[in-house]
């Protein structure tokens, strides 16, 4: 071989050599598990929470999970509405990261209108795919399945021409669910106290809704019909009592709380004052108890404020009227989301040392006023004075012990909320206090606010931009290349 | 480094001195103007700014017609201009060595196309200015992308640029390799087995639309156009070595 | 200083270095002389570190150019054939952007550039661009980046070409000017008299072979039997008898002077000048001049390349 071909083989050969080597460092790159990454959006919420990537991490090799990203409203896509396509931007972003964060055990596929019929065909059969179902996540023969909607809050289109929007998703909450449900059949347990309302849990106008949000969150839900036999349970919620503790239940409330456990305790303006009494006594040394009356407010039409009449045991509260520091109320206050508190009684706040540390995470507006027992109703009169009344608190140990939610606890004013259709008025509210209780952290289970103000130009605006985009920029770069032209000719 | 200082100076200098960098910065600018312009009267981003950065740095017109063409069309400047001119040989016999003199020629080109990509910016800003609420984290990892994603472009175009004296064969050259590395894994990105995860971690306008016009600083995503600008570099010099042993 | 030892270039099936070997000693100048195509360039090249030699080896200074390429390259100063530089940089930036090439500070790199810029005549043109010169300030700019680093050895392949006369007088000054400061240079021309008055050495290069080195009287002495032997006679047909007598004792008669009549005749391998001076006599040809004369250097490159290689 001539000397000159054998330097062109050598070249060849470090030139291949360089290839290899670039080939295996983007392999060794590549692995999830060296794989580094920061969320660098304003929101901090581009991927999925340390909740969702732990559940992830706990499935077995081989999950898949099967996106089908086809916009299906057409009610959605109007007006170039900018839901869908902003929703597929978030999933694919979203479901990367969570495909990273599996640590190599999910397997993510995407379809969407430029993948192969054929694929996506296949993918419909074999999963039984129904119109609006956007997510499967399956481990095994056991599958997830999530409609658009459980992932994406939408704002309908409205008749004067306004596109729907995207209102907040709860992707990550809803796949770490799924992963959670699927990956280990334990769930974390929530007993429901139904004393002396049998069937209350199973009844769409009663304890239904609360059963299935809680199942959203990815509890399973225990009927308690007696507080004794729910001490294996890692969280309570009392959504109303009836009849007052027998004392074996008192003492297992006692026992309850006494262990640290969470509890999400809500009494309304009706309840029997001798439930709230057991409650206070128990409750006094953490510095939250029930108060006394029914919260109302004057109600503002066009035709005026009224004073007495019976809708104000409705509490629309706006963000302002619940704590922005609070991990429980901070989203829904900065993001304004109205909810709504039905028949609600006081929850007191007061002194109670050092052990504990309390927040009034809902009041009412300053207007409002105790319709008192006794008096007429919902109406001032001389014995009711208007000023802020508290409607929610939440009370947890100064110094946490072992698990953040030890000795955590919620007191809400309002029963009738959490029951039938009233709940989709709070689910914001409740499904927080539930979260908080669960001892999850709040970037973990907020819904995230995906709203952007739009940006609609005016024509001058536009012209402006247009403009500058189109005519100054280039036009400047091309005086800049006749100039240097100029200056070398001379 | 002295050396290395000098060129990358004097190389820089040669291309904001340079009306042939100019009118491609103008062209740059024209086209991207009308996209911008284009995708800024879209209802749906006016509905939703957060569209912008994916639409601009991701998988969008500009990526794959503009971007694999304009960083050739500079970097012909580099090697091959010099070759048809001849200053390649002083540059080459002076006492430095090949490699400072590439990665110095490189890095200006990278720093001028900072400009190309600063008229980008400076839309945004106006934009901004203009009260539209926009995302400056997933803006400017979009940038970060964009502007990962030229320099791998300007690297293989430097190594096109170093197999000939002739500048249309260079850019062409460097141009069609660009759209090669878009092109060649978007078609297998659907193949089953190894050459499917092989084009689906090379896809370029997945990371720049799933990592970097999304908001995430992601290790990977920024190793896959260095470590394929380090190749392109070491090929050039390569083809540099061999051009002097076999000459 | 510079030298080189055997050196063989091949591109592909041309040879066009054939085991070429020089040394350039310190304050001397070699001119380096050769046909078109001889291998001048090519072996500048290679002393310059631009081409690798097929076989044999280079080094200036002690550096070997292979395997020391960046010190030997330290050591000298080249001047290309066709030299260019970026026609968008005056001259004053480009000489300080090489000086800083070359390992110069940035100050001190101006600072130089300006006094090589002025040993060289280009302080008037400091500030002009380099594509708007004239040849000959091209030609004096690639001699003032030669020069900037100030090496001890400088290589010039066809400085002279494209210069005017004036110009090739300040040109050759400066060259021994530097010689006289030490610095070996090895210089290629086409340009026979500039050799002739600026060469201490001189080296012919026929077909890629050193056809001769040594300084012109060593070379004049040398070819000197190889020379024409120049024989004017008088008388009746003078010209006709001698060209058949020369050719008869093995000389071939190479032309006739047109004004003076004298046959210049080329000794071939059985020449016997004694025998043809005879023989003449014999004849009683008038014989006024029989004699070789010492050749001048055009001459001698004519000889040299029209000799097989030595």
């Amino acid at each position: 071989m001539s000397r000159r071909l054998r330097l062109a083989a050598l070249t060849v050969a470090v030139g291949l050599a360089g290839v290899g080597v670039a080939m295996l460092l983007l392999a060794v790159l590549a692995r999830p598990a060296l794989r580094l990454r920061a969320d660098m959006t304003h929101t901090g919420g581009a991927g999925v929470s340390e909740r969702t990537a732990a559940a992830l991490r706990t499935l077995p090799e081989g999950s898949r999970l099967t996106v089908f990203m086809f916009p299906e409203n057409p009610a959605w896509a109007w007006n170039g509405s900018a839901v869908y396509p902003r929703a597929f931007d978030r999933l694919i972003s979203l479901l990367e990261d969570a495909r990273l964060r599996a640590g190599g055990r999910l397997e993510v596929t995407l379809l969407d209108r430029t993948s192969s019929l054929l694929e996506t065909e296949e993918a419909q059969r074999r999963l039984g795919r129904r119109p609006g179902d956007a997510l499967f996540l399956e481990v095994g023969d056991t599958r997830k399945v999530l409609a658009f909607e459980e992932l994406f809050q939408v704002i309908e289109p409205t008749r004067d021409g306004q596109p729907a929007r995207l209102r907040a998703e709860r992707l990550d909450h809803a796949l770490g669910n799924a992963a959670l449900a699927l990956a280990s059949g334990a769930l974390p347990r929530v007993a429901i106290y139904t004393a002396a309302r049998a069937g209350a849990l199973y009844d769409p106008q009663q304890l239904l809704p609360l059963a299935r949000l809680l199942t959203d969150e990815g509890f399973e839900v225990v009927d308690a019909t007696d507080l004794r036999g729910v001490q294996d349970a890692d969280l309570l919620v009392v959504p109303g009592q009836h009849q007052a503790f027998a004392p074996a239940e008192l003492d297992a409330a006692r026992a309850w709380l006494d262990a640290g456990k969470p509890l999400l305790l809500a009494l309304g303006a009706f309840a029997d004052e001798r439930v709230v009494e057991d409650w206070n006594a128990l409750l006094s040394e953490r510095g939250a108890v029930f108060g006394s009356g029914l919260i109302c407010e004057p109600v503002r039409t066009s035709g005026g404020v009224i004073e007495g009449d019976p809708i104000c045991g409705h509490l629309e509260t706006s963000g302002a009227e619940f704590d922005d520091q609070h991990a429980i109320s901070s989203r829904i206050s900065t993001s304004g989301r109205a909810q709504i508190f039905t028949a609600t009684r006081p929850v007191e706040t007061g002194a109670a040392g050092n052990a504990f540390t309390i927040a009034r995470v809902a009041r009412s507006e300053v207007e409002a006023w105790l319709d008192l027992p006794g008096g007429k109703d919902f109406i001032l009169d001389g014995a009711e004075r208007r000023g802020i009344r508290g409607i929610a608190a939440a009370s947890e140990p100064w110094m946490a012990q072992g698990d953040a939610a030890n000795g955590r606890l919620v007191l809400l004013g309002s029963a009738a909320s959490l029951e039938g259709g009233r709940l989709a008025a709070l689910h914001d509210f409740t499904a927080a206090a539930v979260r908080w209780l669960a001892g999850r952290e709040m970037r973990d289970f907020e819904l995230v606010a995906t709203r952007e103000l739009p940006f609609r130009p005016d024509r001058a605006t536009q012209a402006r931009i247009d403009n500058l985009a189109v005519l100054v920029l280039p036009g400047a770069a091309f005086l800049a290349a006749f100039g240097i032209f100029l200056r070398r000719r001379r | 480094m002295r050396a290395f200082i000098a060129q990358f100076k004097r190389e820089l200098r040669g291309l904001l001195l340079s009306p042939y960098a100019f009118v491609l910065l103008g062209f740059w600018f024209l086209l991207n103007g009308f996209f911008f312009a284009y995708l800024l009267r879209s209802p749906a981003v006016q509905n939703d700014l957060t569209l912008l950065p994916p639409y601009l740095f991701g998988n969008g017109l500009l990526v794959w017609l503009l971007l694999p063409a304009f960083p050739p069309l500079l970097a012909l400047k580099l090697l091959a201009e010099e070759q048809r001119v001849g200053t390649l040989e002083p540059l080459l016999t002076a006492p430095v060595r090949d490699a400072a003199v590439l990665l110095a020629k490189y890095l200006a080109a990278c720093v001028f196309f900072l400009v190309f990509w600063g008229g980008v910016a400076a839309l945004f800003l106006v934009l901004n200015l203009h009260g539209a609420q926009l995302d400056w984290g997933r803006v400017g990892c979009g940038f970060l992308g964009a502007m990962l994603c030229s320099s791998l472009f300007l690297a293989a175009g430097l190594w096109a640029s170093s197999w000939s004296g002739n500048l249309v064969l260079a850019a062409g050259g460097g141009a069609a390799l660009n759209y090669m590395m878009l092109f060649v894994p978007s078609l297998l990105l659907d193949a089953p087995g190894r050459v499917g995860t092989f084009a689906r971690a090379a896809y370029l306008p997945g990371f720049l639309d799933q990592a970097f016009a999304a908001g995430w600083i992601d290790s990977y995503a920024i190793a896959l156009p260095l470590v394929l600008s380090a190749l392109f570099l070491f090929l050039t010099w390569l083809r540099l070595a061999a051009r002097r042993m076999l000459a | 200083m510079i030298r080189a030892e055997h050196l063989v270039k091949r591109f592909g099936d041309l040879v066009a270095l054939d085991g070429v070997s020089l040394e350039v000693r310190p304050g001397e100048i070699l001119g380096f002389l050769g046909p078109n195509g001889a291998g001048k360039s090519t072996t500048i090249r290679i002393l310059s570190g631009w081409l690798p030699p097929t076989r044999g080896s280079a080094s200036v200074n002690g550096h070997d150019l292979v395997t020391d390429s960046l010190a030997a390259r330290r050591s000298v100063g080249y001047l290309p054939e066709q030299f260019a530089a970026p026609h968008e940089l005056r001259v004053g930036e480009y000489l300080a952007y090489r000086a800083e090439l070359k390992g110069a500070r940035p100050r001190m790199a101006r600072e130089r550039a300006r006094a090589v810029a002025e040993e060289l005549g280009l302080s008037e043109r400091w500030r002009q661009p380099f594509g708007t010169l004239s040849k000959g300030f091209r030609q004096r700019v690639g001699l003032a980046d030669a020069l900037l680093a100030d090496p001890p050895a400088l290589l010039l392949d066809e400085p002279f070409s494209g210069l005017d006369p004036v110009q090739r007088q300040e040109f050759r000054e400066t060259l021994r000017g530097l010689a006289a400061r030490g610095k070996a240079i090895l210089f290629s021309s086409h340009v026979l008299p500039e050799v002739r008055d600026l060469a201490t050495r001189l080296l012919v290069l026929h077909r890629g072979r050193c056809a001769a080195v040594g300084t012109l009287d060593e070379l004049q002495r040398k070819l000197q039997r190889s020379a024409p032997l120049r024989v004017l006679a008088r008388g009746e047909h003078a010209t006709e008898r001698v060209t058949a007598l020369a050719t008869a004792h093995g000389f071939d008669p190479e032309r006739i002077e047109a004004a003076t009549g004298a046959v210049l005749l080329r000794a071939l391998a059985t020449a016997d000048r004694a025998a043809l001076f005879r023989a003449l006599a014999a004849e009683e040809c008038a014989v006024e001049e029989f004699h070789t004369e010492a050749p001048d250097l055009e001459q001698l490159f004519l000889l040299l390349v029209r000799e097989p290689a030595a």
